[in-house]
């Protein structure tokens, strides 16, 4: 039996002898690893059979429209079910962080440290990053707000959690008779590079609070408008009008989201650093085995 | 519109490729020598970059989803993996797997008259194209993972190539994050609860719970490497579904 690239384990995760077993090296085990991330899979799995139930699909979409914790504060009673489920995957997650928390600051990630070459350092720093990619997921699910999939028409506003008025301007929509084309596939097979130029659909849009005008702006297909972490994003546009002749000067509605959060700059450098720090140990595994 | 329909010789670039790879497979078997082999599978692997060059020329963007695309791009990279890797190319029982294989999808690519992807406006956004194009290129090599785990189950030496999948989980990894910022410009967050994200959750954690196996699994031929074969499957067919 041969393993290319064999690892020894994750920092700390080798099922060590059992006269030193305490809580912390339990909790450390790869075998805890292994079971949790096996548990998750499966726990996932259930959540893609639940997308194909109309009733738990409309749960889960609705579950997007807000943050989650919003979200889980107000479902509890109304949807108990999903609400288990979110709740048991949220423990199960809460749980592999700490087995990856306590695989990294047990004795053997300490030896690692001091003692090991790049390639255990690399693994060390790996598994550091990950955790933080996780905490970074969980703040995401907490951090400022998020008022998703709001339609708006032209002229008209929309309230945000955090008080503001959003009102939209106007809409500038190149592509409105192919919005008019039914059937969902076919019309998003119409919606074509050559067809579809991201620069000349755009809305603009005022921010208002207690009556006054605070910001405005210009937000376009696939570039939001950013102040800072308050972001207007536009989703896609919808027809006002589903069937009749063309009408010269017409326009559409616009479905946007607007979302404050300042961790997704950072979740993505660390989703990056990461990915760079994965390479480096693939590097060196590869290297380490070609001598 | 079909993948040959829009790119000139395509049909005769895959049939030529798929007759290199048949005798890769023919000429790498027990009681050859495998240079030959290796030669015609690097004029199988010449013939699929010129195409895949010319179906990028085409397509104005790199090749993404749809059976066309996607078949042109574990084609090519199952080829370069062979190449790459002196354990395969040294290996007369993984030169006729490889042949085999890569001797079927290049007929399919010539013969199968597959669709090519629309063109979605969203491609304008190169992070929309690496979030497709990462995860096809992801499935490439686990299929370089399944075929050389089969080649050496054949040859009674059962090996896991776990730098390559480790490879294929970095390219995963990439994939994710171009989907995220897409997600994020397009859609105002960088994820969302629904299927697509459950299924990207579950590839994660299969690659996950196969870099982190306990005691009790690598200790053991029969649980360890038929869990790694059916992880990889597993995650071959979601990408490429």
């Amino acid at each position: 039996m041969v393993i290319i690239g064999k690892e020894p384990a994750v920092p700390g995760g080798t099922d060590r002898p059992k006269g030193s077993r305490t809580l912390v090296n339990r909790l450390s085990s790869l075998t805890l690893s292994f079971t949790l991330m096996t548990a998750l899979t499966l726990w996932m799995g259930i959540g893609i059979l639940l997308t194909y139930h109309p009733a738990t699909d409309r749960i889960i979409k609705s579950m997007n429209d807000q943050l989650i914790l919003s979200w889980l504060l107000t479902a509890t009673g109304t949807h108990p079910l999903m609400s288990l489920w979110l709740l048991v995957l949220l423990g199960l997650s809460g749980l592999l962080l700490l087995n990856l928390a306590c695989c990294c600051l047990t004795l053997p990630g300490l030896k690692i440290r001091f003692k090991s070459g790049p390639r255990s350092m690399l693994l060390l720093i790996l598994h550091v990053l990950t955790g933080l990619v996780m905490v970074g997921h969980g703040a995401h699910m907490i951090a400022g707000f998020k008022a998703a999939d709001m339609k708006l028409l032209p002229g008209k506003s929309a309230g945000l959690p955090d008080g503001t008025t959003i009102h939209l301007e106007s809409v500038e929509c190149s592509y409105i008779p192919l919005l008019e084309i039914s059937g969902r596939q076919q019309r998003r097979q119409s919606l074509t590079r050559d067809r579809v130029k991201l620069k000349d659909n755009y809305i603009d849009f005022t921010l208002q609070k207690e009556g006054q005008i605070v910001d405005s702006g210009r937000a376009y297909m696939l570039r939001p408008f950013r102040r800072g972490a308050f972001r207007v994003t536009l989703n896609r546009f919808f027809p006002l009008q589903k069937s009749g002749p063309p009408l010269p000067g017409r326009t559409a509605g616009a479905v946007v989201t607007v979302a404050e959060n300042s961790f997704h700059e950072l979740f993505f450098c660390l989703y990056a650093a990461m990915i760079i720090c994965f390479l480096a140990y693939w590097i060196v595994v590869e290297v380490e085995a070609k001598r | 519109m079909t993948g040959t329909a829009i790119i000139p010789g395509a049909t005769m670039l895959y049939l030529t490729a798929a007759f290199c790879f048949l005798l890769t497979a023919a000429v790498g078997g027990p009681g050859n020598r495998p240079r030959p082999a290796v030669i015609m599978a690097a004029a199988g692997f010449l013939l699929l970059s010129v195409h895949g060059g010319l179906l990028i020329f085409s397509l104005r963007r790199l090749p993404l989803v749809g059976g066309y695309e996607a078949l042109t791009i574990l084609a090519w990279t199952t080829a370069a993996l062979l190449l790459a890797r002196r354990r395969f190319r040294n290996d007369r029982i993984m030169l006729a797997v490889f042949g085999v294989v890569l001797t079927l999808l290049c007929a399919a690519g010539g013969l199968a008259r597959l669709e090519l992807n629309y063109d979605y406006f969203m491609y304008a956004s190169l992070w929309a194209q690496g979030f497709f194009f990462f995860k096809q290129l992801s499935a490439g090599i686990l299929l370089g993972v399944i075929l050389s785990l089969i080649a050496s189950v054949i040859g009674g030496r059962p090996e896991f190539d776990r730098r390559l999948f480790m490879a294929a989980v970095i390219v995963f990894l990439c994939s994710e994050l171009s989907g995220s910022i897409w997600g994020l410009l397009g859609w105002g967050d960088s994820w969302h609860w629904s299927a697509n994200f459950f299924e990207s959750a579950v590839v994660f954690f299969i690659f996950m719970a196969n870099l982190h196996l306990p005691a009790f699994m690598t200790r053991n031929d029969l649980r360890r490497i038929p869990f790694h074969l059916a992880s990889a499957m597993i995650i071959t067919g979601l990408f490429l579904w």
